[in-house]
């Protein structure tokens, strides 16, 4: 394994394609979408409840402050039914009276509160002489009581028609009647009178009354509302405040000394107008529940009250309050508050008894800051946990995943761009390590496959070697060769300068094989069945020399037959090649001896034969030179010389054919007549045709066929022909000869009816030397007849040929032109 | 006391000539020019000896002494071959085709009559 490894290419991944960057953003979309889902539960789970809270909270206030005025107001009633209660068992004395109420009255430490109070008679109740005989005590401006007679003075109106002590005489026992507010005569204050009825027996004979200041209550609900954040006022039955903040938004609020009607505030701003309709709607509600009876009764007696006021008096109905919350009657929301200028809630409360109805009023910002503030809280709690999750998820993820992840993708980048094969290092025994491992044995197959490849390649390349054989690969798609060391030493050429591609192939064949390699190449790439091709052709190398070479190759098609590529050997076959025409050559050379020894053996043979007639016939004749008559002796120099002839026959071949071997032969061009030649030469041989019984066609004989020919030379040929043809033709065969000029050229034909010439031997019988089997059979001859033939057609430069009869027998045939020029 | 009867094929006029000159005072001496022709006349006539050329057209002197050396009642005919064929190889093919003898041309009147007549006596 190498230490110093080569420079890694290092190669980053797109940030856009990184699996951990996305994993990444997965992550904090993750986070992000549980923000927003716990942010969305927040307000649509929690905010309500808070809200909800956060209202009953408010209510709850309110309930104090209804509770706070209540128990102001009590003091007012209980005081009220005690006075009442005291009138009943005190004599009717006015010493006793005037002694006792302003005791009662003025309670220490509520001079603020109590502005006064007394005792108001039935007519003629106290003493029957007066019809008005009220006890009332006031307080001054130095707030001290003093007693007011201004109700018995018989001029006024009295008190027995006036809208505080009309209602009381219907109301029960330890009750009491809560009056309109009005202003206080000396110190304008808003007051109102509680009244409380004296029974006597079943029989109404009086009222009792406490004056209060609604100062105090004023001031309650000052201070709960500073509490709270907003403001709040009271209106009575009949609408009309009996609190009111202070304000300076241009409204009227008085009249006169006194708090003017909600009607008339809506009259002077519209906002006002949800108040005024909500109280409308208990009024409504009281009216149902009237005491029409009374009703009329109350209005009836009171020139203060009309009826409409006292069908509200007449009414015991309350409005229905929530039992959870105390005193609560129902809340809306207001979009702009006049007095706070902006969106707010209000919130309405019964105060018991009085029929006066308390609204406060809260902005909505005040009211939702708690909810805003645990929103902000939670948020940020929120925002902070889940940056805190993502810091840690990050560096978790960045330990877990980043960091081996590159780890790995580095050590593989070094492993893979490493020519070596480096095994990659993991510690950790986590799917990473599993990777790393699987990794490395993968490399120690590849290694191992490689080893066994170079080992393979390595045997082959020595068999190539051993071989002295080189590859080639040829696309043909690319035209793009490629040739392994060998294949350039075979074709001796410089693998630097060699461009591989076919033409280059083309300029290293020898010229004269170029174009039959390069079609046997061509037709065999052409031909779809052929996938293995070979040939042989010679290639000239540098020094000059020739060098066989033998590719050999396989060829590669697609689907529809079409060469695209081949790939095999270059063998140099120059040795071989070498060897092979040495053989060659031998069996020239030893077959050309045969052909010697066979000739000799012939002419042997044919020299025996005349030789055999002459000493035969010369023994003979000296046997018989004292008997023998004259005629038996020419008979036997007959002979003797016809043997000679023979041998003479012979040796004139013999000398013609060497002749010939020579290039000594000398054709001396005549214009003749062929056909008249052929007649010639069947008059001489006219002997041997008789004795065979042979008879000789010749076709149109008398027609000239004029050439350009040694009339001489041909003769020979047409006569050796004939004697052959009359050699092998049976008795009573026909020979058929035939002349023609056609085209230029002279023809002959000699047909015979005889044995034929054996297949395979065509080719031959024009040799030298050979003689057909046939002839060998018996014939006789020199087996230089046709040969001699040949070399004199030759020598006309025409040709001559031979063949075989459908029927029986052989035909022989020569053409030559009709003006061949002297040799 | 009967000639013996002699047939001699040989496809040559002055050999057959020649063999008349030598052997026809002694025996009844009958020629033919062809093997066919030799066959067909010993089967009409049966030969004592038969005096057979070897270089003849068509059927040569080798087959038709196989012939006759392997036809029942032909094969003891004796029968000389002559050739001009004088290389030992060709006269052990000769003694192979079954003949008696074998005599190369050129032969002189006691050659040929000291064979004839060792295979007749």
């Amino acid at each position: 394994m190498k230490t110093d490894l080569p420079p890694v290419e290092t190669e980053a991944v797109l940030s856009e394609e990184s699996i951990l960057t996305k994993l990444r953003i997965w992550i904090f979309i993750l986070l992000i979408l549980v923000l927003i889902s716990s942010n969305i539960l927040l307000r649509n789970e929690v905010i309500p409840i808070v809200k909800e809270n956060s209202n009953a909270l408010t209510i709850q206030s309110g309930s104090h402050i209804v509770a706070a005025i209540q128990h102001e107001l009590s003091t007012a009633k209980t005081l009220a039914i005690s006075l009442a209660n005291m009138a009943t068992v005190m004599p009717k004395d006015e010493a006793v009276y005037h002694k006792t109420i302003p005791e009662i009255i003025d309670i220490k430490g509520l001079e603020h509160f109590i502005a006064g109070g007394g005792l108001w008679p039935e007519p003629y109740q106290f003493d029957r002489a007066s019809e008005r005989h009220s006890f009332f005590w006031g307080r001054d401006n130095s707030n001290s009581l003093q007693f007011y007679d201004d109700y018995n003075s018989l001029t006024g109106n009295g008190y027995h028609h006036e809208e505080w002590y009309v209602p009381v005489k219907y109301i029960s026992k330890n009750k009491v009647y809560w009056s309109r507010s009005y202003a206080d005569p000396y110190s304008h204050q808003p007051m109102v009178t509680v009244t409380a009825p004296i029974w006597d027996d079943e029989k109404f004979v009086g009222a009792s009354t406490i004056d209060i200041k609604l100062e105090g209550i004023k001031k309650i609900l000052k201070q709960s509302m500073t509490k709270l954040g907003g403001y709040g006022f009271i209106v009575d039955r009949n609408g009309k405040f009996i609190s009111f903040p202070k304000q300076n938004i241009g409204l009227n609020l008085y009249e006169g000394d006194e708090y003017t009607h909600l009607s008339s505030i809506t009259y002077q701003n519209n906002a006002f107008k949800p108040y005024l309709e909500f109280i409308e709607q208990i009024n409504e509600q009281s009216r149902l529940d009237a005491n029409a009876v009374l009703a009329e009764k109350i209005a009836e007696q009171s020139y203060q009250i009309e009826l409409e006021e006292a069908t509200l008096i007449s009414s015991h109905y309350t409005p229905p309050i929530n039992s959870e919350h105390n005193h609560y009657l129902s809340g809306f929301d207001i979009a702009l508050d006049p007095l706070l200028q902006e969106k707010s809630k209000v919130m309405l409360f019964a105060v018991a008894d009085t029929q006066w109805i308390l609204a406060i009023v809260v902005p909505e910002v005040s009211y939702l800051s708690l909810v805003n503030e645990l929103t902000k809280t939670i948020t940020l709690y929120q925002v902070t946990g889940v940056s805190l999750i993502m810091f840690i998820l990050f560096i978790v993820f960045d330990r877990v995943f980043s960091r081996p992840f590159h780890h790995l993708i580095r050590q593989l980048q070094q492993a893979i761009s490493s020519k070596e094969y480096l095994s990659i290092s993991y510690s950790d025994s986590n799917e990473f390590g599993l990777l790393a491992k699987w990794f490395n044995r993968r490399t120690e197959q590849l290694q191992q496959s490689e080893n066994e490849l170079r080992t393979s390649k390595s045997y082959l390349q020595n068999a190539l070697d051993s071989a002295n054989a080189g590859t080639l690969v040829y696309s043909i798609k690319n035209n793009s060769l490629s040739w392994d060391k060998q294949s350039y030493k075979i074709f001796d050429v410089d693998p630097n300068s060699f461009k591989p591609v076919y033409s280059s192939w083309r300029e290293c064949v020898h010229p004269e094989d170029i174009e039959q390699a390069e079609n046997d190449f061509q037709v065999a790439l052409e031909s779809k069945l052929v996938s293995d091709f070979s040939m042989e052709y010679r290639i000239k190398l540098r020094n000059g020399t020739i060098r066989w070479v033998q590719v050999t190759i396989k060829i590669e098609r697609d689907e529809a037959g079409v060469a695209f590529s081949c790939g095999g050997l270059h063998l140099d076959v120059t040795d071989k090649k070498t060897a092979e025409s040495n053989l060659i050559a031998k069996e020239a050379a030893e077959k050309s001896n045969m052909e010697k020894s066979e000739f000799l053996a012939n002419i042997s043979h044919e020299l025996r034969t005349p030789t055999h007639g002459i000493l035969s016939f010369s023994s003979f004749g000296i046997k018989n030179s004292h008997t023998g008559s004259r005629n038996k002796m020419n008979q036997y120099f007959s002979n003797i010389q016809i043997s000679g002839q023979r041998l003479l026959a012979l040796l004139n071949n013999l000398l013609d054919l060497s002749k010939f071997d020579a290039g000594k032969m000398t054709m001396e061009m005549n214009e003749s007549n062929l056909n008249e030649l052929v007649s010639i030469c069947v008059r001489e041989q006219s002997q041997q045709l008789d004795d065979g019984l042979i008879k000789v066609r010749h076709k149109d004989k008398e027609s000239p066929v004029l050439g350009n020919f040694d009339k001489i030379r041909l003769s020979q040929v047409i006569s050796n022909l004939l004697t052959n043809a009359i050699k092998f033709s049976p008795e009573l065969t026909t020979i058929s000869i035939e002349t023609n000029l056609a085209e230029g050229q002279l023809s002959f034909s000699i047909e015979d009816q005889g044995v034929g010439i054996p297949l395979g031997e065509f080719n031959s019988i024009f040799d030298a030397f050979v003689q057909s089997s046939k002839t060998k059979t018996g014939a006789g001859g020199t087996g230089l007849g046709l040969a001699i033939c040949k070399q004199i057609i030759d020598g006309h430069e025409g040709q001559i040929w031979a063949k075989n009869n459908e029927s029986d027998g052989a035909c022989f045939y020569f053409v030559i032109p009709q003006n061949t020029e002297k040799k | 006391m009967d000639k013996y009867y002699i047939l001699a094929a040989d496809d040559d006029p002055l050999n057959l000539i020649i063999l008349e000159e030598l052997l026809a005072t002694d025996y009844d001496l009958a020629c033919v020019s062809s093997a066919a022709a030799c066959i067909k006349s010993v089967k009409k006539r049966k030969p004592d000896l038969i005096l057979m050329d070897v270089s003849m057209p068509e059927k040569n002197g080798l087959q038709a002494c196989y012939e006759i050396k392997n036809t029942e009642g032909l094969k003891q005919i004796p029968v000389v071959m002559l050739s001009a064929l004088a290389s030992e190889a060709e006269i052990e093919m000769g003694i192979e085709s079954g003949a008696d003898s074998y005599i190369c041309k050129p032969f002189n009147e006691s050659d040929i009559k000291n064979a004839i007549d060792s295979l007749l006596a």
